[in-house]
């Protein structure tokens, strides 16, 4: 069902951060694959190093943080260790970002039009009034009305929806394999946030740009991707298609995570919660690490690692996953 | 006292702002005014949870601070247990404080950086008169109710995780005794696993203690469960109030209709989008391309 | 070794550490100058005079025979002290009128106060000192029962100069934290305005103050070496480099290099050392330094 050489490639990833004098690690050990053109959805809590996986792509971790191994593949290439010059230009051109606050990544001194602008034009070999054409057309795509107009617009003249629109048309300006989206929707209303999401889903359908969407709300995730990843202490703790980890997940924490969502329905009474809190990174875990806080964990969970579950398209690390 | 309602009345509050605009237009004395909240009346009863809902902009947090009296509304009366709040004498106005508090959004602002917890509380306690000895006991018990670790009382409010911060932001609003609780957005920074144990909390306190509590939120999902009456606000009007179950099933007013279908619904939503393609989407961009069209 | 670390940690990492470092040893010489220095830097020797450098006199000695390393110590006093006060007058009141401003914000005493300070801080520092010093003399004003030194008059001026900078940047740190939702909970509690601004709102806005307040000590030795240089601040024979760079730099043509270099290399230490501490400070003050406690994300 996937292809032998996907677009992207994550083996036995360890990201570590010092903690006083010593390395400690966050992310533990992730494998993870996203196909051209698919969307690989990765949840999990604050903390589960998610958004540092997620950073370890382009590599643009945060100061205190480095890869300590593990290989990074990307389109053949591995980007660990790449010369920073090359990781420069894949940066620029084949993997692109868009983040939860999009002040962050828009100048704000520079009309949103030129900024898409100037990044076209510094990477690729395109005329000046090819550009301005191609710039409406991606404007109108991420859901902007009147493009012309707006293009001369300051970000903080627009809306938080608009802005996060507008990152989106200058991340995927460069036509890149790979778009990262971490926690896009967080800080928008709910309205906006369907909105968004209907965006990113006609551009991966229409540009078909491979995407990497990173939220905790497994909802949203089911609403435009086709795999997911449930990351929990630093370990992807299930992975497989959305419908089947809808239909029947194997791991405890993905179950009680589902039980979590609020939805509309008729149910009243106390709200569902993962009782506890997700472990500390700097914290030494044996066993299971989500065994303090599961409801179905027996003494083998809080001793001993529990292995890898596999089916065709299905993993799961759980004792209890069979 | 017996008459539960009227017990917490907002009739007919306005809060205008005056845009900003050149200093010739403000001289002329024609600066344009826009109202965050725009002629709402509401009736909360006691030991109810009041939901209200709406999305940022649309003057739920002016609101919110009309009701905890952080800011004074341009008209219309805000009454509390039969009485005009603003017409109070100095010692009323401060038994209205303490029996009106607030949890706010957990932004890393709602706690100060440079004090430790047990400052946090006790300063508030101090703020009741409650010092020494009893002191002690009482952030003792607030850390029990809360849910929260006494070994945490050493640490400073970045040590803590979102989860812990907003309880102790619950803790340093039960420390002043409260009869009314505003909860802004009290959950909408924290993980989804976590949500449901800070609104079980204060759906907690409100059977255990009694309180009143008014939840402002923009997650529908959330208010609906835990609220006895909820309330939908947009473009600084009500448009629509009654029993959750009523709003959510059978929601009359155009707004909260688009609000109900943009919650996220996991593979169901998966199979409407693919059904209906894009278009469904385009359909809802039109209020924020209002929104934007006003800010112009 | 534990307790070493702690201390670099506290000044923002090892450059922070070393510019605290030179700044003490500073301090503490021009302190126990008497004790310090090896000679009396107003003792007139004219046979020895314009020595090279040698083992008796470390720096050699100037065109009367006065050790030029005694000088330089003693001369600390003055470049120190001057930019020291000034530095403490600029923050008490710069500090008070920041925290006066937030207090009466949203009314027309706020916005005079802002406009008067812009205006003063439109102004260079060292063209206001000059232009102040030039209107006022070099020489001790008499003031009724009372004498102005020169180094008292551009420590006072040095100092109300410092205020516009401090005060802004006082109450752009204090707006930021009265609008922060601690401080309503604090107005929820029914403290007052009053109170919240000193026991809540200062604390939190003194970091940059004294990061700004280090940087002013630099700025205070390069303004008193400046106006001395020229013939404006501390009057000979008493020693400060500015006036030892300003007499230095009638030998150099003649060779006597000492005189100058000395001088000179004691306000370049000086005001890297500081500017070292300062930014050292900045980087330990910036909460985005402080990671590895808590959670990371």
């Amino acid at each position: 069902m996937m292809p032998a050489d996907p677009l992207l490639r994550i083996d036995g990833l360890h990201i570590s951060f010092k903690a006083g004098q010593q390395w400690r690690d966050v992310v533990r050990g992730v494998d993870l694959r996203v196909a051209a053109g698919e969307v690989v959805g990765l949840v999990g809590e604050s903390g589960s190093g998610k958004s540092l996986t997620a950073l370890s792509i382009p590599q643009v971790l945060p100061p205190g943080a480095r890869i300590s191994s593990g290989r990074i593949v990307f389109d053949g290439t591995d980007l660990v260790g790449l010369p920073r010059k090359a990781m420069n230009e894949r940066r620029g051109r084949d993997i692109a970002m868009i983040f939860q606050d999009p002040l962050t990544a828009l100048n704000p001194v520079i009309p949103v039009g030129r900024q898409i602008y100037d990044s076209m034009r510094t990477h690729q070999a395109i005329g000046h009034k090819a550009a301005l054409a191609r710039i409406e057309e991606l404007l109108a795509l991420v859901g902007i009305r009147h493009p012309r107009e707006r293009m001369r617009a300051y970000p903080h003249e627009l809306s938080g929806g608009m802005r996060q629109r507008v990152m989106t048309a200058l991340a995927v300006s460069s036509n890149p394999k790979l778009l990262i989206a971490d926690e896009p929707t967080t800080a928008l209303d709910v309205t906006v946030q369907a909105q968004v999401i209907g965006m990113l889903d006609r551009i991966r359908r229409e540009l078909g740009i491979a995407v990497l969407f990173i939220s905790h709300n497994l909802d949203l995730i089911a609403e435009i991707c086709d795999r997911v990843c449930v990351m929990y202490a630093g370990k992807v703790v299930e992975s497989s298609s959305v419908e089947s980890v809808f239909a029947a997940p194997r791991h405890p924490y993905t179950r009680q995570l589902l039980r979590c969502i609020p939805r509309l329905d008729a149910d009243t009474g106390p709200m569902p919660t993962i009782p506890g809190l997700p472990p500390r990174f700097d914290s030494d875990l044996v066993g299971c690490p989500f065994a303090p806080r599961c409801d179905e964990a027996s003494d083998r969970c809080r001793t001993s690692e529990p292995p890898t579950w596999r089916e065709p398209g299905h993993l799961a690390v759980c004792w209890d996953a069979a | 006292m017996a008459k539960t309602e009227g017990f917490f009345e907002l009739q007919d509050i306005r809060k205008e702002y005056a845009l900003r605009r050149g200093l010739l237009q403000r001289l002329r004395g024609g600066a344009p005014r826009v109202a965050a909240v725009d002629g709402v009346s509401l009736s909360i009863e006691r030991g109810a949870i009041f939901g209200l809902v709406g999305e940022s902009g649309c003057g739920k947090s002016t609101l919110a601070q009309i009701i905890v009296r952080l800011i004074e509304p341009t008209a219309g009366k805000v009454v509390y247990r039969g009485a005009d709040v603003a017409r109070l004498k100095a010692e009323e106005q401060r038994t209205f404080r303490h029996a009106v508090q607030m949890v706010f959004q957990d932004t890393g602002s709602s706690l100060n950086p440079r004090k430790r917890i047990r400052r946090v509380l006790a300063e508030a306690l101090a703020a009741r008169s409650v010092t020494g000895a009893a002191a002690e006991g009482e952030i003792a018990s607030l850390m029990h109710q809360v849910g929260l670790d006494a070994m945490l009382l050493r640490r400073f409010p970045h040590e803590l995780s979102g989860g812990q911060r907003q309880r102790v932001g619950i803790a340093r609003a039960l420390a002043m005794k409260p009869e009314v609780l505003v909860a802004d957005e009290p959950v909408s920074a924290l993980d989804v696993s976590l949500q449901g144990q800070i609104i079980n909390l204060l759906s907690d306190l409100n059977r255990e203690l009694g309180l009143t509590i008014i939840l402002i939120s923009h997650d529908l999902a959330v208010v609906a469960r835990v609220c006895t009456q909820i309330a939908v606000m947009n473009a600084g009007k009500i448009v629509e109030r009654g029993a959750p179950r009523q709003v959510l099933f059978h929601p009359t007013d155009p707004y909260t209709r688009m609000l109900i279908a943009s919650v996220p619904r996991g593979l169901a939503g998966r199979s409407r989008r693919q059904g209906l393609g894009p278009a469904a989407v385009d359909g809802a961009a039109a209020p924020e391309d209002e929104r934007q069209a006003a800010a112009d | 070794m534990n307790r070493l670390r702690r201390l670099v940690h506290f000044f923002g990492g090892p450059a922070g550490f070393a510019g605290g470092c030179i700044a003490g040893l500073l301090l503490l010489s021009s302190i126990f100058a008497p004790l310090v220095a090896p000679y009396d830097p107003l003792a007139v020797n004219i046979l020895d005079k314009l020595l090279e450098p040698d083992e008796t006199h470390w720096m050699g000695t100037d065109q009367s025979g006065r050790d030029v390393l005694s000088r330089v110590i003693w001369g600390s006093r003055a470049s120190l002290a001057v930019a020291g006060f000034a530095v403490v007058i600029g923050v008490t009141f710069g500090v008070a009128i920041g925290l006066f401003a937030t207090w009466v914000r949203g009314g027309w005493l706020e916005q005079a106060i802002m406009r008067v300070l812009e205006a003063v801080s439109s102004i260079p520092l060292l063209i206001w000192a000059i232009a102040l010093v030039g209107i006022f003399g070099v020489r001790d004003v008499q003031w009724g029962p009372l004498t102005i030194s020169s180094e008292l008059k551009l420590m006072v001026l040095l100092g109300l100069l410092y205020i516009p900078t401090l005060a802004r940047l006082t109450y752009i740190s204090a707006l930021a934290e009265v609008a922060s939702n601690y401080v309503a909970a604090r107005r929820l509690q029914g403290v007052g305005e009053l109170r919240i601004l000193f026991s809540d709102v200062l604390p939190n806005c003194l970091s940059p103050v004294i990061v700004q307040a280090t940087l002013m000590l630099a700025i205070g030795i390069i303004v008193e070496a400046a106006v001395s240089f020229v013939g404006l601040g501390v009057q000979p024979p008493t020693p400060s480099w500015g006036n030892m760079l300003s007499n230095g730099r009638n030998y150099l043509i003649s060779g006597e290099w000492w005189l100058s270099v000395f001088p000179g290399a004691a306000i370049s230490l000086t005001v890297v050392a500081f500017n070292l501490l300062g930014d050292g400070l900045r980087d330990r003050f910036d909460p985005r330094h402080s990671t590895t406690m808590g959670y990371a994300t």
